[in-house]
């Protein structure tokens, strides 16, 4: 006996071609009223087409993010300086592919397969964050990673937490949940060495020089003039510019890397008291520009371990495979 | 390719340049219910892909139980799950005027107050 839950598996391809028909003004109206009344878009209710394409593309994003995520911090379990934190690094990276799990699962929900998802990932296609394609070249840039992308990630998802779509509002909240431990153990780490020997101390200085601009563009360029952002921030899919992110950030962290000792490698970085804005200097936007299309430093062999996945375990797949299987989207 | 991860130079994963999966082909969904403590109910906590009931449920242990105590959990194959139509959210729109369900509904102290002083 089956239920009544399915989605038509052609909404997705529809979708993929570029549905260009008009939304129902009747249906928007009560849709946009929903979301006012602070309510929550569940996969089985009417939503734009364009509501769905955004929401399947970043949540899609955000998983690679997760996924790949582990691929630098996963280089170090090996390598990390004693047990505990190697027990540490280990749950980590083990929740980030857990993250990545339960993120694929929401942006499923919308319709589109993970199967297709992984397909976009390698074809590169589908991005992931731009910062997983620096490398982690000794332990004090696992501490960086750990405290300052992990800070700079919450910021972010805390936000969007508070979006409109059910299922990604509910990983979210687990997520945030679980960052709390891997900020905490970045932060143990990252306080360690700059409170340790001067050897110690020079090694998170050149970590933090080396991914300060990584984490600038972490929460992409100024999107305060985009047209486009106003509808999404309207439909609840963007919770917030990139500049007020990026600005929480420096607000956050700042002092927290400036207390112990550390110099933080931007002259022009200062805060208008009056106004709560901070100001940077350039962060080489081309840079950014030229990281996302794969011109950066480890964007081949993060592709190349996905292939290599994909290639080596697809027999595993295969071979569970059930050729009387249904295709579902998860319900929630 | 010079990888920092040892493992990465070992695997020779740059020779690879793997053809996209089938996508028709993929496991089933199921749907997790998680019991945080003996005597509490049952909650949906998310869902998950695998090919049988067995594998979806080794999955859930790791995804679900990883981080938080668990007393008990079910996997339920999202096939089998069969859902309210969501135009149907109406029909409870006046399920909490209906007070005549509601205990606070029926007072009767006062009555019985009056009774008391007149037959005092």
């Amino acid at each position: 006996m089956y239920g009544n839950a399915f989605v038509d598996p052609d909404e997705w391809k529809k979708l993929k071609k570029g549905d260009k028909t008009p939304e129902d003004p009747v249906k928007l109206e009560a849709f946009q009223a929903k979301i006012d009344r602070g309510e929550k878009i569940e996969p089985s209710d009417w939503m734009p087409k364009e509501y769905r394409r955004q929401l399947i593309r970043m949540i899609e994003q955000h998983a690679n993010s997760e996924l790949i995520g582990a691929l630098p911090e996963g280089t170090w379990i090996t390598r990390a300086p004693g047990f505990k934190r190697k027990m540490a690094i280990i749950a980590k990276v083990q929740d980030e592919i857990g993250h990545a799990q339960l993120l694929y699962n929401a942006a499923e929900s919308l319709g589109k397969s993970r199967v297709a998802m992984l397909n976009d990932l390698m074809s590169g296609k589908a991005k992931y964050s731009n910062v997983f394609n620096y490398p982690a070249l000794t332990w004090a840039d696992v501490a960086v990673i750990g405290f300052l992308v992990d800070g700079a990630a919450i910021v972010n998802q805390l936000i969007n937490s508070k979006g409109s779509y059910g299922p990604y509002c509910r990983a979210l909240k687990r997520i945030c949940a679980e960052e709390a431990f891997h900020l905490k153990q970045g932060h143990d780490a990252f306080v360690a060495l700059a409170t340790g020997t001067p050897k110690q101390q020079s090694m998170l200085q050149e970590a933090l020089n080396r991914w300060w601009r990584p984490l600038i563009h972490f929460f992409g360029p100024s999107d305060k003039q985009s047209v486009h952002g106003e509808t999404l921030q309207r439909w609840k899919v963007k919770m917030a510019s990139n500049d007020d992110m990026r600005n929480k950030f420096f607000d956050q962290y700042v002092p927290k890397i400036t207390e112990v000792g550390l110099t933080i490698p931007d002259p022009e970085l200062r805060k208008d008291e009056a106004t709560g804005e901070w100001f940077y200097g350039d962060p080489d936007w081309d840079e950014f520009f030229r990281v996302i299309k794969g011109d950066g430093p480890c964007n081949k062999e993060r592709l190349a371990v996905r292939h290599w996945v994909n290639e080596n375990h697809q027999w595993v797949s295969d071979a569970l495979l059930r050729p009387d299987r249904v295709r579902m989207v998860p319900l929630a | 390719m010079k990888s920092l991860d040892p493992r990465v130079n070992r695997m020779g994963a740059e020779k690879v340049d793997s053809a996209a999966a089938d996508e028709n082909n993929y496991w089933e969904s199921f749907e997790v219910f998680h019991q945080k403590k003996t005597g509490t109910a049952y909650v949906h906590v998310g869902s998950l892909q695998a090919s049988d009931h067995e594998m979806a449920m080794l999955l859930a242990k790791e995804q679900y139980g990883r981080r938080q105590t668990t007393t008990g959990l079910w996997v339920v194959k999202t096939t089998n799950v069969f859902v309210m139509e969501p135009d149907e959210i109406e029909m409870f729109s006046t399920t909490s005027s209906k007070t005549h369900r509601e205990a606070v509904e029926y007072k009767v102290r006062d009555k019985i107050s009056a009774f008391k002083e007149k037959n005092k």
